[in-house]
């Protein structure tokens, strides 16, 4: 999964060149990844975009440095995930606020209260997820946004597949907890 | 492998979303800032809203206009050749400092770091002092300190007069 193919190399060769239209391929190829990871670990558009931006300038800046040997996608999964963690030790907002507070206060035909309970449901479980423990987070988002195996995750995360599945042992129990309340109704669909 | 009952419900609510398309905008020009989609707005909302572009511009002024935050080398390196069109060799790991970004105004590039937990920056004004000079000046305890350069490159020499290669 984690492999390039012929046509992937000679995008990453052009990007090593400075050919900015296979950046553009590249940046084509790649987008919806890193932005999902970025949303799905911080819990916040505007976040995600801060993190996709800064992930995909980290590309430009060292695709020189990366071989042709190794696993693209894992290169560039250790960037998206590495930014993630800078971006929350920085102390950037990693869940929203201000933002749905003004859309709440701006809704039209409900009342303030009504949009808030709505958006809450919404973002129930994304904001749950969000509120893990940034290394279980990292875990639950690899592998249920990007559908990785354990052993995918731990060559990204740069530990032990014991590891990743221990990380992941424990969110569930969190997140079992935390969902419980959704049980009848998954049950059900 | 067992799976536990909710493991769908993850799949689904955290499946891979639409990147926004002002994302390439973003990295084609690191230092525009996106901008949310307009909401209509009325009395309270209104209020809201400006208060919120108060704080937003008062932050903007304060923070700086066209900046970066990051401890990457290479990223704050990349985004200062994109911005400023000036290639400033920082070391990949610059042994007792931590890089905190970058800002960009009138020509001038503002790299921000810690030492010792204490805030410093690095100047780098790109406009050129001869037909084809770099400039580059800081100021350190009182004096200000200019480095005069033919290219980039040599910038890197240059920092041999007062460190170790």
């Amino acid at each position: 999964m984690l492999v390039l193919d012929a046509n992937d190399r000679e995008v990453i060769e052009a990007c090593q060149r400075g050919d900015s239209d296979a950046f553009r391929v590249l940046f084509e190829a790649h987008k919806d990844r890193v932005y999902s990871i970025a949303l799905r670990y911080s819990g916040d558009p505007a976040a995600a975009m801060d993190i996709a931006q800064e992930s995909f300038l980290k590309v430009l800046g060292a695709i020189r440095e990366f071989r042709a040997d190794a696993g693209f996608e894992s290169w560039l999964y250790r960037i998206v995930v590495n930014t993630c963690l800078d971006y929350q030790r920085r102390g950037r907002r990693m869940m929203p606020c201000l933002g749905d507070l003004i859309e709440a206060v701006a809704a039209h035909s409900e009342t303030v209260l009504h949009r808030l309970m709505r958006a809450e449901a919404e973002h129930n479980i994304q904001r749950i997820v969000a509120r893990l423990p940034p290394e279980q987070r990292m875990v639950v988002v690899l592998r249920y946004t990007e559908g990785l195996s354990y052993e995918e995750i731990a060559r990204i995360l740069g530990c032990s597949a014991g590891t990743v599945a221990s990380r992941l042992n424990r969110a569930h129990k969190i997140l079992e907890r935390r969902l419980s309340h959704l049980r009848g109704a998954v049950g059900n669909a | 492998m067992h799976k536990e009952w909710f493991e769908p419900v993850l799949a689904h609510q955290l499946d891979r979303v639409a990147a926004p398309e002002e994302l390439w905008e973003r990295v084609r020009n690191p230092g525009v800032v996106g901008k949310k989609k307009s909401v209509p707005m009325s009395g309270n909302a209104a209020r809201v809203g400006a208060c919120a572009t108060v704080l937003l511009l008062a932050t903007w002024l304060v923070v700086g206009r066209s900046g970066l935050r990051s401890g990457d080398p290479g990223e704050i390196r990349a985004w200062v050749k994109t911005q400023a069109g000036i290639d400033v060799p920082l070391r990949a790991r610059p042994a007792g400092i931590q890089l905190m970004g970058a800002n960009f105004a009138k020509g001038s590039v503002e790299i921000a770091y810690r030492v010792g937990g204490r805030d410093g920056r690095l100047r780098v004004d790109g406009r050129h002092a001869g037909s084809s000079a770099k400039v580059f000046t800081w100021s350190m305890q009182g004096h200000t300190y200019t480095l005069e350069c033919a290219t980039p490159e040599d910038l890197k020499t240059a920092c041999n007069l007062c460190h170790i290669g």
